[in-house]
């Protein structure tokens, strides 16, 4: 194998690496909640990234590989730094589920439901993602947003894909009865049990 | 849930709403989703609660998609790779 120069190697990450910029700092705004902070992790990211460049195979999930490191760069430096708890949610699951059943049992109102979501606007979604705790924004980001298989979650979360299935799964669950909450209290749904 | 090895030739409701986040992620092989897609066609009750899911996920895709990153960050980013490049350099 040819050796790369550190030129080459400089130039191979700014090309390959660095069109994932954008991608990045949307998640990493989803992360921290706060664009200062958000740039800041990304920087780190790209440094870290930079720094074990040299033991990225070509050809491997690059786009995996620095969300992985980012991530983690969120998990081990930024919010230790930040001094927070660690967010892992509660079990509360099965009292949305309840409220939700309840509230939309028919199949009229839900379809009407879904119109109404899709008219919410974009800062009352932000919102909604915001209140989320963080692994379970975390995971539904990476799907919804990036795509990523529920193995490729698996690895940049560091964790058994059981455990990505649940996140999403309460993730979402959450998520719906937020928006529809907000639908309901901004007017685009008319409360159903009210 | 149904053992994935013997699929019937039309799940239940259930069945059909215990998938329904593997189904839209892509995550179902091809014999469960023919199947998930057959319990669809015939039933209007988990159709809507599939589309449901699929709104709340693609309302996800439309807002954060429109995240951009500051130019700025992109000039600090190539800054700071050049000096960790310079740091290396010297360093033995």
């Amino acid at each position: 194998m040819v050796s790369e120069t550190d030129e080459d190697r400089a130039a191979r990450f700014e090309r390959d690496a660095l069109p994932f910029l954008d991608q990045l700092y949307g998640a990493a705004l989803r992360m921290t909640r706060n664009p200062a902070d958000a740039e800041d992790l990304v920087q780190e990211t790209f440094v870290k990234a930079f720094s074990a460049f040299s033991s990225y195979t070509d050809g491997t999930n690059l786009k995996a590989w620095l969300f992985r490191i980012l991530t983690n760069a969120f998990i081990n430096t930024y919010r230790k730094k930040q001094r927070q708890p660690l967010q892992t949610g509660t079990d509360d699951l099965d009292d949305w589920q309840m409220r939700h059943t309840q509230a939309y049992a028919t199949g009229q109102l839900r379809s009407a439901e879904a119109e109404a979501l899709d008219r919410l606007p974009n800062d009352l979604i932000n919102n909604a993602l915001a209140e989320l705790p963080e692994e379970r924004r975390v995971a539904v980001y990476l799907a919804d947003v990036e795509g990523f298989s529920y193995q490729e979650i698996a690895d940049i979360m560091e964790t058994p894909i059981g455990t990505v299935m649940s996140r999403l799964h309460r993730g979402r669950k959450h998520l719906r009865t937020l928006l529809e909450d907000y639908a309901i209290t901004e007017g685009y749904l008319p409360g159903a049990l009210s | 849930m149904s053992a994935p090895d013997t699929p019937t030739p039309h799940c239940s409701c259930s069945d059909a709403l215990s998938y329904v986040y593997d189904y839209l992620d892509g995550e179902v092989d091809d014999v469960r989703r023919a199947d998930i897609a057959a319990h669809l066609d015939g039933c209007g009750e988990c159709r809507e609660q599939f589309t449901m899911e699929q709104v709340v996920k693609s309302l996800v895709q439309r807002t954060c998609c429109e995240d951009r990153a500051p130019e700025t960050l992109r000039v600090r980013i190539v800054a700071r790779i050049s000096e960790v490049r310079i740091t290396y350099r010297r360093s033995p």
